[in-house]
Order: structure tokens, then sequence, then C-alpha cells
């Protein structure tokens, strides 16, 4: 009997406790899923946002890792959590595109975008003793034997295998991919010379370039990089194509929009940080924040430029 | 001013100097208790680390790396249990150590390897890093490919029973890793349409079900109250032991070393290649596997080697060495640090830093896991009706913490039901655990090494690295081979007659061998239904690697069947499982029953009532120790609730109650 009774006070306890109004968000912890490995370039931005949101919402922001399946995991799980501002989730563009690929079945649409979070810039980089000068000598030397230089990614589906195809097919060239699990591997394979280039953010390759082991071919943003002026972006070199890879936090759809307005100006502040501010210098990543309205509109048109690439580049599941 | 002091200076004072213990104490814990891991202690420790600076929190993460790593060999000599899978080849001979009351010899011996083999790999460190880093790049797909069949080949010489079931379940394991998203272009590979499936079969979760399940169920129908000897000898191994063995300490923390300097081949490869090894130069190698202490020094030399091994590509090139190195990799990243190949030159304090707190931690390791292994011990000499409960619940939790899912607790337990299956009718756990690890590092490298090739296959050969190896692997087979064609005339009765289990076994090996090939049958069929892509020739896409599978497994079962007269006589001295099978089937469906009902009901709920039942089950039902248990139950249950939500920030499953 004393049992029964201690188990209805417990339970009558525990779900007093779980309702929560819009009014005094939060009150308790919040968990953000992170469908990418500890330690990778999500993984330290999102531990580095959780530790600048403490201070600012007044509660602890958990990072939990849910890695598999490209992403696949990770977003299933968030898709599935209750739509009450206590499960957010922490992804990039290939969540758009990766609907197509048949990575997922869910889109970036059944989810509640929440707001855009840093950009970082892509690039091809070879390594230094490559024979090519620039990416004019590159595309020639591929022409002349397609199929045989190898340019290594960082996951099927992720923004450097899309990166590459672009980059394919805006040159018209034929090169092998070689798909590694992720940015290490493939850095470690290029440092060895066991590829001829690889396709990665800015940051992730820094200090190779840094010390003189890479080169970088040419960069995919607009305009040449502030940090690295004397590498040619794509566009100049005759290959007509920008791209670059962002982060950006989603909430489940149906979390009440004052809550994601709560949170997103939480992420400004966050973002601000000088801590912040440091880690996105080392990583060579800008601060792109964007509300949810605008991310929202902004992903409706990745979502048509993505699902064309992913189309074109002959990746596109039915 | 010298780096070295300045570091130091930061080391030797007092608040980093009580972190590093805690964090030493803290590793051997979670090392120890099976189902925590050191990736996990140090991804729950990098937040707590915010708050101080750089060099002390670097500081406490190798303090927990090297405690947690060296923790393991604890569950793994006295519960059979590996608590890390770098600890698996130590349950070989530990585990028979122990049964024999001998023990503290192995956990003795087990430490002093440790604190060698981690010493080893951080004189390499200081040393010669940047040369063996730069060494390491040579090892493209076809040498990792090389590397991890040599792991695979060390397999079959670890066999204790028959060779064929002992080659069929670490072929299973590897079909099993075949399951998920494919990793090189991600096609679903037996997923039957479920988003779990698409991430595979997590190894820590088979690996606790499969060494920790069947051993409690085994142990439940055994007669005897305590598992651990309270009686242990002396936590010691004695000097002229040590000497003896000196070169097995060297060759293996160099294995461990060189194998941790590798990213991806891990520490199971490296203490498995050092068992090996070991096993090979040894002048008795038939006691390997009945408690061979030299088998216990090789296995913890060298997964303590990969402690400092992972660590030199991450400070050298930026590139961690293996999971916990990676979490090292994020928190230098959050503390304003770029690891690559300037970092000596940009942040020698931090380097340092990290090689002396690296020294430091080791020698903190081996005070209090001396000191500690007689509380530990005590602690483990519980009453089982208590214990293997208790151990139950830290599997599930632990397993449950590794991903934050209840699939893998699920899995876990499935894994200890076929655990348990297979080795009542003698299919070894040890080689269909490996092969689950393995078999991702071999087919990835596999397939990266072919796109790679512009020649062919025969670049596996003309790749002067990887044609060594190869030749190794090659000889690995024919050895075994040679060895026992030379003893032909010297084989007894033993080996070809009825053995264990008599007429039964071979009814039921024949059956196996006949469910087996339609099972190969099958697996072939289905590989063909994989989707391909355009990125791969469809030659050696994702269907090529579940097809060589079950070609093999097609012509193992095949063996099988033609050879039922597998099973040599059992050792001697070995009771049977005099099982009350009541108490078996009570405690195995609790054990079934209890992840099934955590989500619906909650974990608080649900583990009070599984612990109430399963202490009610084994043990007896007097009024005082009612009250026991239930203190028990409550405090057990509510402090890893408390502590793994506050602490460890694991979200634990929230049914209808708490």
């Amino acid at each position: 009997m004393k049992k029964a009774a201690g188990f209805f006070l417990l339970a009558f306890l525990v779900v007093s406790l779980s309702s929560a109004s819009a009014a005094d968000f939060p009150q308790k912890s919040i968990v953000l899923i992170n469908p990418w490995s500890p330690g990778g370039g999500t993984d330290v931005v999102a531990r580095m946002l959780a530790k600048e949101l403490q201070p600012i919402l007044g509660v602890s922001v958990v990072v939990v890792n849910k890695v598999g399946g490209s992403g696949a995991v990770g977003i299933n799980e968030a898709s599935k959590a209750a739509p009450d501002g206590y499960t957010l989730f922490i992804n990039d563009k290939s969540f758009v595109s990766s609907h197509y690929m048949g990575v997922t079945k869910i889109r970036w649409d059944d989810m509640q975008p929440v707001c855009r979070l840093d950009a970082a810039s892509h690039a091809i980089v070879i390594h230094k003793d490559a024979p090519w000068k620039s990416p004019q000598e590159f595309v020639a030397d591929a022409k002349k034997r397609p199929g045989k230089i190898r340019i290594g990614v960082s996951g099927i589906g992720g923004m450097s295998h899309l990166n590459a195809e672009n980059f394919k097919l805006a040159s018209k060239i034929d090169v092998k991919m070689v798909s590694f699990e992720g940015s290490a591997q493939s850095r470690a394979a290029l440092a060895g010379k066991h590829i001829d280039g690889m396709s990665a953010q800015l940051g992730e390759i820094k200090s190779f370039v840094d010390s003189g082991d890479f080169k970088i071919l040419a960069v995919g943003d607009e305009k040449r990089h502030p940090v690295f002026p004397d590498a040619p972006t794509f566009k100049e070199s005759g290959v007509d194509f920008t791209l670059n890879q962002w982060r950006a936090i989603w909430a489940p759809k149906g979390t009440p929009m004052e809550i994601c307005q709560k949170i997103a100006g939480a992420v400004k502040k966050a973002m601000d940080t000088d801590d912040f501010k440091k880690l996105m210098a080392n990583t060579m990543t800008q601060n792109l924040f964007l509300g949810p309205e605008e991310l929202t509109a902004e992903l409706k048109r990745q979502d048509q430029v993505l699902k064309k690439l992913v189309e074109d580049s002959g990746l596109l599941k039915k | 001013m010298n780096p070295l002091l300045d570091a130091a200076g930061i080391i030797f004072t007092p608040g980093t100097v009580f972190y590093m213990l805690i964090g030493v104490a803290g590793g051997l814990i979670v090392g120890a208790i099976p189902g925590l891991t050191a990736t996990m202690a140090m991804a729950i420790i990098t937040p707590l680390t915010f708050t101080m600076g750089g060099n002390q929190a670097f500081a406490l993460l190798c303090a927990v790396y090297v405690g947690a790593i060296s923790g393991g060999l604890y569950s793994a000599v006295l519960l059979r249990i590996p608590g890390t899978s770098s600890s698996i080849a130590t349950t070989f001979d530990g585990f028979p150590l122990a049964r024999q009351g001998l023990a503290g010899q192995a956990i003795g011996a087990g430490l002093i390897a440790s604190f060698i083999g981690g010493s080893f790999s951080f004189i390499c460190l200081t040393t010669i890093a940047p040369l063996l880093s730069r060494f390491a790049l040579k090892f493209g797909p076809h040498e990792y490919f090389a590397v991890s069949v040599l792991g695979l080949s060390t397999i079959a010489s670890v066999i204790q029973t028959s060779t064929i079931k002992g080659l069929i379940a670490g072929l299973l394991g590897l079909i099993a890793s075949t399951v998920g998203l494919d990793r090189v272009v991600g096609v679903h590979r037996f997923t039957f349409g479920s988003a779990e499936f698409t991430s595979g079969f997590d190894i820590l979760a088979v690996l606790i079900g499969m060494f920790a399940i069947p051993q409690i169920l085994s142990d439940v129908g055994k007669k005897q109250t305590q598992l651990v000897e309270l009686r242990v000898d002396r936590i010691m191994l004695p000097l002229r032991r040590i000497v003896t063995s000196w070169f097995n300490f060297l060759r293996s923390s160099a294995i461990g070393t060189w194998i941790g300097l590798l990213p991806g081949a891990g520490g199971s490869v490296a203490s498995l290649l050092a068992y090996d090894q070991a096993r090979r130069a040894s002048r008795h190698p038939e006691t390997f596997g009945t408690g061979e202490i030299e088998g216990v020094i090789a296995s913890e030399s060298a997964n303590n080697g990969v402690v400092g091994g992972s660590i030199i590509p991450l400070l050298t090139l930026g590139i961690p060495g293996d999971t916990p190195a990676a979490v090292m990799l994020s928190a230098l990243m959050i503390h304003g640090l770029q690891p690559g190949p300037l970092l000596f030159r940009t942040n020698p304090d931090a380097i340092y830093s990290i090689l002396l707190s690296l020294y430091v931690a080791n020698i903190f390791m081996i005070f209090i896991a001396f000191f500690g292994a007689k509380f530990i011990i005590r602690t483990l000499s519980v009453n089982k009706s208590i214990l293997l409960p208790v151990i139950v619940v830290m599997c599930v939790i632990g397993t449950f913490a590794t991903n934050n899912r209840m699939f893998d607790v699920w899995v876990m337990i499935f894994s200890g039901l076929i655990g348990y299956v297979m080795e009542k009718y003698n299919y070894p756990v040890g080689p269909a655990v490996l092969g689950l690890v393995l078999g991702p590092i071999v087919e990835t490298n596999l397939r990266q090494a072919i796109q790679i090739s512009n020649i062919g296959f025969i670049e596996f050969l003309t790749r002067p690295i990887s044609g060594i190896v190869l030749l190794l692997v090659a000889l690995n087979f024919l050895w075994p081979l040679i060895r026992d064609w030379k003893s032909k005339r010297k084989r007894t009765a033993k080996e070809t007659g009825i053995g264990r289990g008599g007429a039964t076994m071979l009814r039921i090996n024949r059956a196996a061998g006949m469910f087996l090939i339609v099972l190969s049958l099958l697996l072939f069929w289905q590989s063909g239904n994989i989707a391909q892509t355009s990125i791969e020739s469809t030659a050696y896409g994702p269907s090529f690697y579940p097809r060589v599978l079950s070609i093999f497994l097609f012509v193992l079962s095949l063996l099988l069947l033609i050879f039922p007269r597998q099973d040599a006589a059992p050792p001697e001295g070995e009771p049977g499982p005099s099982a009350s099978s009541k108490k078996f089937w009570t405690t195995a469906s609790l054990i079934v029953a209890y992840p099934l009902l955590v989500p619906g009901i909650g974990f608080v709920v649900t583990t009070v009532g599984y612990l109430m039942f399963s202490f009610l089950s084994l043990g007896d039902r007097s009024r005082a120790s009612l009250i026991r248990y239930l203190l028990l139950s409550l405090s057990t249950a509510l402090g890893l609730y408390y502590i793994f939500e506050n602490f460890f920030n694991v979200l634990l499953p929230h049914g209808l109650l708490i």
C-alpha cells in the first residue's frame, strides 16, 4: 500500500513539473540534439553554443549526440520530440539535401526552423607537391585523363560531397570521388598523398595550409577570402558556381513561435560573446544569424538549389 | 622561458593536482563499470572544463583518459566483462586466473602492464612524435585494410575450441557489421525500413551483451554464492616475473603505440595483435586462454600504449587516433587552440602540459589503482544474488548512455541471448564481437582502396607496406596449418572423439550446419537487393562485401555439416551449470522484461521493480532481507538516476511514471 501511494505521489510530482508556458520558458534543461559525432565541426559549435547559452537562458543546455546513418538517426529522434522548446536540433544544409538523396524520409520543413548560426566557406584543396598551379590547369588535366584524379569527400550527401559534385558539373570534368567517414580521415589521406585533392571547409584545413602542406586550388565564394587572398575563386577561374555550408537550429514541428523567438534571441546573444567569436575566428566561420521567418525563407531557396544539384549529379532517390 | 618549466608550474598546483587525482579515480571507476567508456567520461567532463584554464582542462582530460583505459582491467578480470573493447583480450586469460584464485596476480600484472604501456607511448610522444606521425601518414586505405585483415587473422589463432565454429562466429560478427547505412556511399543495407537500424549495431551494446549476459545467466545456475573470491592473493606481480617478461612488455607497448597512431584502428586491434604475438613468442602457447599471465600483460600494455599513440597524430597533425582523442580535439578547439602541424610551434605550452599530465596521470593511476583494487574486489565479493542484478542494471544504463536510446539496450539484451546460445553450443563470443569491430574497418578501407587505385587489385601487393602486412597475414594462416600437420601423428583421441555433449552435439552441429547454409544463401540473395549508386563501380559497391561473406559462410557451414565432430572433450574440473533452472528462467525473463518496460514505465520505477524481483528470486525471502532489498533497490535506482541526469547529462527515459 505504502509503495503504491509513494508511486502515485512521485507520478503526480513528475506530471505537474513538466508543464510549462511560453512566458516562463525555460524552466528546466534544454537538450540540443546533434546528429554528428563528438569532436566534429558541428559538435564543437554545438558545445560552444551550449556553454554560452547557459548564463543567458538561466538553464543548462545539454548537447546529446545521436549519431548514425549520415544524420538520419538524429533527424528521426529530433522530429519525434515534444514541441515544448526543451528539445532542439542542430544540423547543417545537408538536412535539406539528404532527403533528396534518400538518407531520410523527413524533410527540413517537417521541423520548425528556429535560427541560423554560422557559415563556412568551402574549397578544393590539393597537396603542396601536386602538379597543378591553378584551377584551369587542374581542369585541363582532368579532361585529359577522365576518371583518374581522386577527390576525397567527407561523407556522402554532405556539403563536402555536393560541393565536389558541383565542381564536377560546372567544369564538365570526370573525377573520382573517394568517400571518407569524416574530414579528419580525408585530411590524413591527402596528407599521405593517397588522394589528389579534397573538398573541405576552410576551417578544417587551415592549419595545413598555414604549414604549407596543402594548397588551396580554389574557394567556392563570390569573392576571394580575406584570410587566403592568394586563393582564386572558382568563379574567376571560369568554373561558375558558389557553394558554402551553414548550420542552423530547428525545433520539433508545433513548437510555439514565442518560444522559438525567445531561443533565437538567446542564440544571437550567445554568438556575440567573445569566446564564441574567438571560436568562429579559429574555425574560420562567419556569423550569419537569421531568425525563424528569414531562415524559413532562405531554406525554401536552398531547397530548390540543392534539389537541382542532387538531380543533376544523378543522386536523386525517387 | 623554458616551456617545460612553465607547464610544470601549471600542473603542479594544488588545484590541478586535485583535479587530476579525481580524474584518474573517476576514470578508473568509469572504466571498471561495464557499459561506461572512456569516450563517454571525457565527453561528460568537457563542459565542466569550460570554466578552467586550458592547460588545467587538458590535464583533467588526460587523467580521465588514462584512468578509464586502465579501469577496464578490473571487470575484465573479475567478471569477464570487458570495460571497453580494448579489454576483450584481457578476459581470455585474466578471467581464468581469477577463477583459479589468482585475481590479485592478474590485476597486479595488468596494472603494471598498463603503466609500462602508457609510459612507453608517452616517451614516444615526447621524443619521436613528428617522425612517427609522418610515417603514419604513409598508411592509406590499402595499408589499413592489410592491418585490419591481420587483426582478423589473429582471431583464428585465439580460438580455443573448434576452429570451424570459431571462424563461423567471427563471420557472423562480420556479417552483423554490414547492417545499417553503408559507410562508404550511404545506402541502406538490411535495415528493413527502420530508422533505428540505419546506424547498425552499436559495438558496445553487443560487446556488453555477449560477454555479460551469458556469464550472468550461467553464474545464476552455479552453486557458489560468491563470484569473486574474497580471499584474494596479494595484488602484486613478483619483480622476478616483471624482469623475465620484459620483452613482452616492450613488444606489446610498441604494438599498442603503433596501432594507436593509426587513426581508426582502435584499442581492440592493438590488444588483440599484442596478445597474439605474445602467444606466438611463448614457449608454451597452449597455456594461453587457460590463465597465462603473459596474455594479460600483452593485452594491457597494448591498450594503454594506444593512449599515447592516439594523441601523437592529434598533437602533430590535428587528426585524432581514436574516439577519446577526438573528444580531446574538440576540447582543444573550444579552448581556442588550433590542432594541426603548427601546434608545436604556436602553443608549445599546451603540448608540454598535455605531455606532463599524461606522465603524472599514469603515476597517479598506478597508485590509486593498486590501493583501490582491494576495495573494488571487496565490493564485488558481495553475495551474487545482489551483485548480478546490479550488474545488469549498470549494463542497461551504461548501454543507454552511449547514444541515449533504448534501441541499444535491446540490441544488448538480444546479443546476450544469442551469446548464451552460442556459448552453450561451443561457439566462442570473442571472435563474434571482434568480427563486428573489425568488419567496418576492413570493408571501408577495401572499398576506398579500390576507389583510389588506378591500377587495380595488384596495388595491394605493389605498395610496400600493405604488401608486407598481407604477407604476414598469409603466414598467420599457414603457421597453424603447418603446426597441425607436424603434430598430426601426435593427435590424440581427444580431438577426434565424440567429446562434450556426445551424440546430441553431433545432431546439433549438423542442424546448425544446415541452418547456416540456408542463412548464407538468404544473405547472398538479399545482397542483390542492395541499391547501387553512381559513385562506385557496381562490381565493388555495397553488395560486394556481404556477398563475399555469404560465400565464406556457405563454405564453413558446409564443412560443419561434413565434419560434425568438432568439439574436444571438456577441460577437467569445469562444473557444468547445476542449474536450479527455475532461477535461470526467472533471471532470463526478468532481464528481457526490464528494458522492454523501461520506456513505458520510466527508468526509476522499472529498475526498482526489476531489482526487487531479482533479489527476491535469487536470494532469501525473510522479512529482514525484504527491507534490505527495498532499501538497496531504491537507493541504487534513485542514485543512478540522480548521477546520470545531473552529472552525466544523460536524460533517462521517463515513461508514464518516472
